[in-house]
């Protein structure tokens, strides 16, 4: 046991090389974003500099791939920058599963920069595009290169903001809409994934992916909140239900090599996230005693009753975290599945194919979570299936963008027959389509195979006793699995029949035009009779029909040669994760029984494809109460009716007070009327005295009418001319004043006084004798 | 390490030149005038800046002026947290008043006048030596200010004017009583030391009745509800430049009271012991939240700015009020942070009703093309405003969310992400409003606006990204707050 866990500590520490190509991979994009703001106006250029760039990304993705795999890692460190001594440090650091993506990541981008170079004449401001997508692949690449959640945090919310601009790029209502949604639960995931790291970094002493060994955050109410904090703030970027809302509208509003990109790439970064928050957790168990009931159930009993209670708490909350990842990501899968059966626009499909995808790739994480050391299997399965949704949805998004180029419809019901005009990207959209399917020799069989087995394997262990879980609960996930499965191929058959193969409604009798969905009226007839003659004129441009073909061909590589993959790519991806014991680069996908398992899904598939087609169901809506969207639009509405019913009584409540202080103040009047006129009143006596001693100074000094200006002569004789004359308006002020405040407040008009009053001399006096006063309380102290 | 120097003394007395300018110059040398202000605040900066190296070396210079009696003195004393405000002031005062050259067209000199005299003043307060120095400096800061908001002289300005005054004199009066009843119960106004107060010989009852005391005092200008509400009244009547440092300088001359009576009087042993700490927390988090919510309501940018700026103050007293050692860093940090964030978005309020007289959000559509580097510098504040990394704001707030685990009190670590998501809420429709609302417009880079006003502001939007980048610079808060933060709270 020792020994193992030992070994397993090595293997962590393997110390990374200090390496300049991490930062070069985020630096490249970023100064290629830089070079096409520059060039600006000249397109050919900026198209050409946007190309190299991401070409040249994706070189240097291979090669460092190629090392990192190898075995070693590499790291480079930004010294002063964005670092505070003892709380965080800016540095990058790829380790096998970070290299993986990154790769990924750079392929995708380089094809849907391709693209976009024919694409881009169909979009205005242009080179805002390429800046932010080309940005948005800085950023993207840095959360993958990021060797703690710090790091990936900074990266995530930049990305988060890029994405911003590439879903508001075309600012019709729909996109703005889009946009406004996306950037406030990307505001929401942040926050709660900043909550969460702060969890994770005070409880788990660090902020790298590996918490520090027998460290607090193994203590339940901090960990479950950290955890619970984490899967929403990855949760919301991976378009993981009730959190995906955002998705189906964000992804079709972009461009489509954005759309490429957001679907095939940015919504990795959340899985990503959470598989290393589950390899957290791992990892933080000891090795040998993750999960005891594997491979030792029986041996546990030996090692004392102590031991195997602390690590059975510990291995059973890695398996709760599992098993709840587990079932939301069927969840999510059986949603989006579901959702995208009733979408005719092209896009909007393959976006809730998105959410539905993120779901088996959820699924896998949750199995290896649910396996714990023996959860190779599942981790597999994630990675090979991040892989080949990155590569197929990619390749299905950049396809539809060529069909919007040319046939300018994205409505599948109003195209058809695109097969005969655009034969390539017809066998490309195909040869992705069959990817997603599922079908043997292409990369979708193998993740299926390799998750399919992860449930069975979870359904084994969950037979065993001192688990979570009973098989009965697996049995339902693997059925769950089987049917979105063949939910899958149905919406995919359905895009591909009604987009390519159907004739088109202009090349038929009209009696069979009726046939068509209800929406169809003869306004679109028309349009559609213009786009048929005019529009779907040919192949798509060059460029675009090279990049999707380069996804195409990758799709079939990754279905062809499973065996290469598995063991040089998947399999060193996981190399440096703590606790996870085994891995499956021997395992065999191509047998025969594997195959068999895809007839179920394909009869169920192609069974509902008829049934809703013979039934014309492809247009029904489900209420909008049963979608998570619906609630929180009630909950955001009823937030800001209730902040206007507050300010609207702030309202109604000002004008109250006003007049409260309208009646305090005509008592305080009626009071001091009152006693002015019962006893003279004080002021009246003050300023009387005052005139009676001036007319005292009078009569003694001279005759009465030069007598002020005499008075004040003499007692300031030595004062220059100036002075003195400004002495004296003080003082007639001083006089006039108080004679005004002895009417007024005779007469009960405070208004006439009050708005006569030189407020900015009284305050003056009111401020200096506050001061003099201050003095005098000290002095006397 | 102590020093005598006399730098203090002339850097806070320097700006009187600048009255003297105006008192003898004739009337028509405007221009020769506005030289001289301009030189003098860049000279009070430069002359701060001069003591840089010296004070990140944690040493303190002293200025004795007079003494009243044995135990009562005028004195200055420029220690690290002094130094670090002093420095603050000195460099927001340098761009509103370069910043002011465009924007203020009438009544110049009276503005001018006062502009410098405040600044003056509020040196005096950074580098004030003990509790009586601080408090006169304190309320001539108060009163020199008024001339600032009722500058515009409408009827809206002399009524938020009229209400400011009245606010500050309340809170000046209460604060007074605070300081005489320090006085009596402590003997020693001093701020050098942590800690004069003991439990030892002065009853909890007199404790707790001095330390209210002085948050109601301070509170007024540090905006504490519900002492707040001469604030959102005040920022959108002053000129611009005025509101930036209303909001950046003068409503932290404040916390910076409050920070001084926890480092300095209690000290954070005593503060704790009486758990003050919480009390201060608490009222903090409620201004937070209920500013955020009022700020979200407000059509009138200046005053979204306005509420905005109560709940950011907050952020210090609620570093304050956790007190541990990552969140005091936090808090006090966020001084300067927030300054140079809010003092870029009253920059660009300013320059938006200078160009285009509007006031108001839903009248901004489009308005970043007409203004774009405005808006740009405007985008990158208020995001910064919104905690996104890299930037001042976000070291802020992660200093304040560990800051409050380490004190065990992770509650707080719910109130700075609600009130981050409400910063979103009332900042990202701006953005919204003034670059995809509306028509598609040709941009007006060239010619956007004058240049005495747009430099300040693309100043302070750099800034705000700098020290989210380059943390550590010395010269930057964290040089300096750490030093704080390793006397007083440990660590």
């Amino acid at each position: 046991m020792l020994l193992a866990a030992s070994e397993a500590v090595e293997h962590a520490a393997a110390t990374p090389v200090h390496s300049v190509l991490p930062l070069l991979l985020v630096a490249l994009p970023l100064a290629g974003a830089l070079f096409a703001a520059a060039a600006g106006k000249r397109e050919g250029l900026r198209n050409l500099l946007a190309a190299f760039f991401s070409l040249a990304t994706l070189g240097l993705a291979i090669v460092l791939a190629a090392r990192v795999l190898g075995g070693s890692t590499l790291s480079f460190d930004f010294g002063v920058f964005i670092s505070l001594p003892g709380v965080f440090a800016f540095r990058l650091e790829v380790d096998g599963l970070g290299a993986v993506f990154a790769l990924l990541a750079s392929i995708a981008w380089a094809a849907a920069m391709i693209h976009l170079a024919d694409y881009s004449w169909h979009e205005e401001r242009r080179t805002r595009l390429y800046f932010w997508m080309l940005l948005s692949e800085a950023m993207t690449l840095g959360v993958f290169l990021a060797p703690d959640f710090f790091t990936l945090y900074v990266f995530f919310e930049l990305m988060g903001l890029a994405g911003y601009m590439l879903v508001v790029h075309n600012q019709t209502a729909q996109a703005r809409a889009a946009a406004t949604k996306y950037i406030y639960l990307t505001v929401m995931g942040g926050l709660s994934l900043l909550g969460a790291i702060f969890l994770y970094f005070y409880y788990a002493g660090t902020l790298g992916f590996t918490p520090v060994a027998g460290s607090a955050y193994l203590e339940a109410p901090f960990r479950i909140a950290a955890i619970v904090l984490f899967l929403a703030g990855f949760g919301v970027k991976a378009g993981m239900v009730p959190l995906h809302v955002w998705l189906p509208d964000a992804h079709p509003a972009a461009p489509s090599p954005a759309s490429a990109i957001l679907s095939g790439v940015m919504i990795k970064t959340g899985v990503y996230g959470i598989i290393r928050v589950v390899m957290a957790f791992l990892a933080s168990a000891p090795a040998t005693e993750a999960a005891p009931a594997v491979s030792r159930g029986g041996e546990a009993a030996a090692h004392g009753a102590a031991a195997v209670h602390a690590a059975g708490g510990i291995s059973h909350s890695v398996q709760a975290l599992g098993f709840a990842i587990i079932w939301l990501g069927i969840l999510t899968m059986f949603v989006g599945m579901a959702l995208a059966l009733f979408q005719s626009d092209i896009k909007r499909t393959l976006a809730y194919s998105s959410v539905s995808q993120m779901g088996y790739i959820l699924l896998g994480i949750g199995c290896a979570g649910y396996l714990g050391a023996e959860g190779a299997m599942g981790l597999s399965g994630a990675i090979y299936h991040v892989l080949n949704h990155g590569l197929f949805k990619a390749c299905l998004f950049l396809a539809a963008g060529s069909i919007l180029l040319r046939a300018h419809e994205l409505n599948m019901f109003k195209l058809g027959g695109l097969w005969r005009r655009m034969p390539l990207t017809t066998i490309f959209w195909c040869i992705a389509a069959l990817g997603i399917m599922g079908v043997p020799l292409f990369n979708g069989f193998v993740s299926k195979t390799l998750l399919h087995d992860a449930i069975l394997e979870s359904g084994h262990l969950a037979g065993q006793a001192g688990n979570l879980g009973s098989p009965g609960w697996f049995s339902l996930v693997e059925w769950i699995f089987l049917i979105t499965s063949g939910g899958t191929i149905c919406y995919i058959l359905k895009t591909t029949w009604y987009t390519f193969f159907r004739r088109p409604e202009t090349e038929r009798e009209p009696a069979t035009t009726e046939r068509a969905p209800a929406s169809f009226n003869a306004a679109h007839r028309e349009e559609q009779v213009e786009h048929a003659s005019h529009h779907v004129a040919s192949e798509a441009p060059r460029w675009m029909v090279v990049a999707v073909g380069a996804l195409a061909a990758g799709v079939l590589f990754l279905g062809l040669f499973p065996g290469l993959i598995l063991s040089r790519l998947v399999t060193p991806a996981q190399a440096g994760f703590a606790g996870l014991e085994g891995n499956v680069s021997g395992f065999s996908v191509y047998t025969l029984e594997n195959v068999k398992q895809i007839l179920l899904p394909l009869a169920f598939g192609v069974g509902l494809l008829l049934f809703m087609a013979g039934l014309r169901l492809w247009q029904k809506r489900l209420p909008a109460y049963l979608g998570a969207d619906y609630w929180y639009r009630r909950a955001g509405a009823a937030f800001f009716s209730g902040l206007r019913a507050g300010s609207r009584g702030m309202e109604w409540l000002r004008p109250r007070l006003g007049e409260a202080w309208v009646l305090a103040a005509a008592g305080f009047q009626r009071a001091a009327a009152w006693s002015s006129a019962a006893g003279g009143g004080m002021n009246g006596a003050i300023v009387s005295g005052w005139q009676a001693f001036m007319r005292s100074t009078e009569a003694v000094s001279a005759p009465p009418a030069q007598a002020r200006g005499l008075v004040m002569a003499r007692g300031a004789g030595a004062l220059p001319g100036r002075v003195r004359l400004q002495m004296r308006k003080l003082v007639e002020m001083t006089v006039q004043g108080s004679r005004r405040l002895a009417v007024a407040v005779k007469s009960g008009r405070y208004a006439d006084f009050i708005s006569t009053f030189h407020w900015d001399l009284g305050i003056g006096v009111v401020g200096i004798s506050f001061l003099l006063a201050i003095m005098l309380i000290i002095l006397i102290k | 390490m102590e020093t005598n120097s006399v730098i203090p003394l002339i850097a806070v007395f320097l700006p009187w030149l600048a009255v003297a300018a105006i008192a003898f110059l004739p009337k028509e040398e405007q221009r020769l005038k506005k030289i001289v202000h301009v030189a003098v605040s860049v000279a009070a900066f430069g002359l701060v800046v001069s003591l840089l190296p010296r004070a990140l070396d944690g040493q303190a210079f002293n200025f004795k002026l007079f003494s009243i009696t044995d135990n009562l003195r005028i004195a200055l004393r420029v220690d690290t947290l002094g130094y670090y405000f002093g420095l603050l002031i000195s460099f927001m005062w340098m761009l509103a008043t370069i910043y002011s050259l465009r924007y203020v067209d009438h009544k110049e000199d009276r503005y001018y006048g006062f502009l410098l005299l405040v600044l003056s003043f509020s040196l005096g307060a950074a580098f004030a030596e003990n509790m009586i120095t601080y408090f006169i400096f304190y309320e001539l800061m108060t009163f020199g200010s008024y001339p600032l908001i009722v500058h515009e002289e409408t009827a809206e300005a002399r009524q938020a004017a009229l209400k400011y005054l009245v606010y500050a004199i309340f809170g000046g009066s209460v604060l007074l009583f605070a300081l005489i009843a320090h006085f009596y119960w402590g003997q020693n106004l001093s701020f050098n030391g942590a800690g004069v107060l003991s439990a030892a010989s002065i009853s909890r009852a007199a404790l707790i009745t001095i330390f209210v005391a002085y948050l109601v005092g301070f509170g007024v200008k540090a905006s504490i509800m519900p002492l707040h509400g001469w604030v959102p009244d005040a920022h959108p009547a002053a000129p611009a430049p005025a509101s930036a440092l209303l909001s950046g300088v003068i409503l932290k001359l404040g916390a910076f009271g409050i920070i001084r009576v926890v480092f300095n009087v209690f000290g954070v042993a005593l503060f704790k012991q009486l758990n003050l700490d919480l009390v201060l927390a608490i009222v903090a988090s409620v201004t937070i939240i209920l500013a955020s919510i009022f700020a979200l309501t407000q059509d009138n940018l200046k005053r979204r700015l306005a509420y905005s700026s109560i709940g950011q103050v907050s952020y210090i007293l609620l570093g304050l009020g956790l007190l541990s050692q990552d969140a005091a860093l936090g808090g006090v940090m966020h001084i300067a942070h927030h300054a140079l964030m809010k003092g870029c978005l009253f920059f660009c309020a300013g320059i938006i009703i200078i160009e285009t007289g509007k006031r108001n959000i839903s009248d901004m559509e489009g308005i970043g093309f007409r203004l774009p580097v405005t808006m740009l510098c405007f985008s990158v504040a208020a995001l910064a405003m919104m905690g996104i990394p890299p930037s001042a704001g976000f070291v802020t707030k992660w200093l304040l969310g560990v800051g409050s685990l380490q004190a065990r009190e992770g509650f707080f670590i719910i109130v700075l992400m609600i009130s981050s998501l409400l910063n979103a809420a009332y900042f990202l429709p701006i953005i919204y409003t003034a670059f995809f609302k509306g028509e598609k417009q040709p941009l007006g880079w060239r010619g956007e606006t004058s240049k005495a006003m747009l430099w300040p502001t693309c100043v302070a939007a750099f800034l705000v990204v700098f020290a989210g980048i380059y943390i550590t610079m010395p010269g930057l808060p964290y040089s300096l707050v750490k030093i704080v933060v390793r006397a007083f709270v440990g660590g």
